[in-house]
């Protein structure tokens, strides 16, 4: 969706008009999933989060300044609600059942990169997964996450560090 | 060797991530998300009309679920029309009619006062007539509703029909001048469908904006009753002459007469007659008045073909009382699949016994002295000006929405009278909130008797019964 759709269409919804947020939050709803799955593993708490964030959304769109940064926006809202979940310990993310179904090609690694990004700080949990799940950029993820483009590449360059590290202890059970 | 971090996410999102499944129902959400917006902006009214033929007692509902739009081709090659395909995502019978191009093209416009409505189009049987229609302002206004809407036959005589019809909230006519909505008709049984009918209707402007009038009237959180002071009625009437094309739906119709009694828990369910429209399918139900219980309505009631299941029809009008004891429920319309077999099935009753269909509540010391269990329970008596504000929390349940109180109540002397209003809100906590405004000339030191017409007592109890 090109900017000045995404711009209108905030313009109408700030009005109101439930078609014009309806579509926003369409355009939006895979990649909303995507995320709250990979905090919740749940697809029922994952849904839930979908209607809160839209909720949450719908509700304080007047305060967007910049309409034409509606998709991260409502990135941000979103994860805000799923760490906070997460916090209150509502939501247990459980790793293996309500699994995707995909080829398993090494089970080994996946459980381990899995498991690895479990013990990650919530902070870069974030911005690995937004950097490297969602193919967002820099600038977008400081947006998302309302941090200076320098942290969160020193984010990015820890997580990994921390990524490595603990990859490595579970390296000796592969190895 | 040890992977790379990076490599390994790499992999992680092609392997697993990428493959998250998204739901099928995700769009169901995302409205729930935009419905719980508007609930905390607007209350959500259950209206009741009264039709003109004195048999009839119809319930409508007006809530809005959509899911994935499906797409008919033939509306979608008419320029401004697709706001239809939009319209009735929620009515599977509705989208199979408008991919067999059934749909009669109107196109009759009326101005008055700088604003135009316009019948774009219409589908319609014996049973059923939905209206698409748009609504222009070319002048200054912002907030538009609709405020009135009739049928009329030939000789300007009313039609016995059931009217619903969605509405233009939080819509500002200066941003977005042109609007599109639909009116649904629920034709009765005596009614003769004329070659036209003249569709009348009245708009009313608002003169004051919604956080203004809150902000005058006191902050009564989500309980403001009846707004209508916030509009002012214009004066005119548009009339569109909607000319009806019978020819098309004439024969389209199937009656299958059932007369196969449900015994459930020993209470007699007669299922009558079943009807398939291409708007709608309609199946007659008669509960024995005999009865020790007095049955609501049944769980997920439904339909089911040969390949799956026709849902009751959410929006609109959902069910009509043919007398006290029978009832017509509305369901989305399999004509355009040609089922080879059909089946009405069911889960269970929500029912009560006779002598708990009463609510009696002590106003003074607010308390309520008889429900039919502690699942009702009453939170507080609000007192305002003109109004006692009963404030119960009654426990969410079933798939459809239904309201439990009756919108009569009978003091301590015995005399009946109609509340101010009685509103539900969807609450977060697992219930909802009911206000039941009842008029100050109820002395406080009475108590009142309100009848329940629904309640969360459900018996499971499921059947099958073949219609064809």
């Amino acid at each position: 969706m090109k900017a000045l759709e995404i711009i209108q269409l905030v313009k109408k919804a700030q009005k109101g008009d439930d078609n014009a947020f309806f579509t926003l939050m369409d355009n939006n709803k895979e990649k909303l999933y995507r995320i709250a799955f990979s905090f919740f593993k749940s697809q029922h708490d994952s849904l839930e989060a979908i209607q809160e964030t839209t909720y949450r959304a719908y509700k304080s769109i007047k305060k967007l300044k910049e309409p034409s940064y509606f998709n991260t926006w409502v990135v941000r809202i979103l994860i805000n609600y799923c760490i906070s979940e997460l916090k209150k310990g509502q939501k247990t993310a459980e790793l293996y059942t309500d699994m995707i179904h995909s080829e398993e090609i090494n089970p080994a690694v996946r459980l381990d990169i899995e498991a690895a990004l479990e013990r990650l700080k919530p902070e870069y949990r974030e911005v690995i997964f937004l950097k490297y799940f969602e193919d967002l950029t820099i600038p977008d993820i400081a947006h998302i996450m309302d941090t200076p483009e320098g942290t969160i590449k020193t984010w990015i360059h820890r997580a990994l560090e921390s990524l490595k590290n603990l990859l490595n202890k579970g390296g000796e059970y592969n190895a | 060797m040890l992977k790379e971090p990076e490599k390994l996410l790499e992999e992680y999102k092609k392997n697993t991530y990428d493959d998250i499944i998204i739901p099928d129902n995700i769009d169901v959400f995302i409205e729930k998300g935009i419905q719980q917006r508007n609930a905390d902006r607007k209350v959500q009214w259950r209206k009741k009309s009264t039709a003109i033929a004195a048999c009839f007692v119809v319930i409508a509902f007006l809530t809005a679920i959509r899911i994935s739009p499906t797409f008919a081709s033939y509306i979608n090659d008419i320029p401004g029309l697709d706001y239809i395909v939009r319209l009735i995502n929620f009515d599977r019978g509705l989208q199979l009619a408008l991919e067999n191009d059934f749909i009669q093209l109107v196109d009759i416009s009326d101005t008055h006062e700088d604003i135009t409505i316009t019948v774009d189009s219409i589908i319609a049987d014996e049973s059923r007539m939905v209206i698409f229609y748009t609504v222009e302002s070319k002048g200054n206004y912002k907030g538009l509703r609709l405020i009135r809407a009739a049928l009329k036959n030939e000789n300007g005589e009313d039609l016995p029909v059931s009217i619903s019809y969605g509405g233009f909230t939080g819509i500002d006519f200066s941003e977005k001048p042109k609007n599109e909505q639909q009116i649904d008709v629920s034709f009765g049984t005596e009614v003769n469908i004329p070659d036209t009918i003249t569709l009348e209707v009245k708009i009313a402007e608002e003169k004051q904006t919604w956080e203004e009038y809150r902000a005058e009237h006191g902050n009564y959180g989500n309980s403001i009753i009846d707004d209508s002071d916030r509009f002012m009625e214009l004066e005119a009437v548009w009339k569109i002459d909607i000319p009806i094309d019978k020819e098309r739906f004439e024969d389209m119709k199937e009656v299958y007469p059932i007369n196969k009694a449900i015994s459930v828990k020993q209470q007699n369910i007669y299922v009558q007659q079943f009807m398939i429209y291409p708007t709608r399918m309609e199946l007659d139900i008669a509960y024995d008045e005999n009865n020790p219980l007095k049955i609501f309505s049944i769980e997920n009631l439904r339909i089911t073909d040969e390949k799956g299941e026709w849902k009751a029809i959410a929006n609109g009008i959902t069910a009509s009382h043919l007398d006290e004891n029978t009832r017509r429920y509305y369901f989305q319309s399999g004509y355009f699949t040609y089922p080879k077999e059909l089946y009405v099935e069911g889960d269970g009753i929500y029912a009560l016994e006779n002598e708990q269909l009463e609510v009696v509540v002590d106003l003074e010391n607010e308390r309520l002295i008889k429900a039919p269990d502690d699942k009702m329970k009453l939170e507080d008596i609000e007192e305002q000006q003109d109004y006692y504000i009963l404030h119960f929390k009654v426990p969410q349940y079933d798939n459809m929405s239904h309201y439990v109180f009756d919108f009569f109540f009978r003091d301590s002397s015995g005399l009946v009278e109609s509340i101010q209003t009685g509103l539900s809100v969807p609450g977060r906590d697992g219930y909802d909130d009911y206000q039941y405004y009842i008029p100050k000339t109820v002395d406080k030191h009475e108590s009142i008797r309100i009848k329940l017409v629904h309640y969360p007592n459900l018996i499971k109890a499921p059947f099958k019964l073949r219609i064809k």
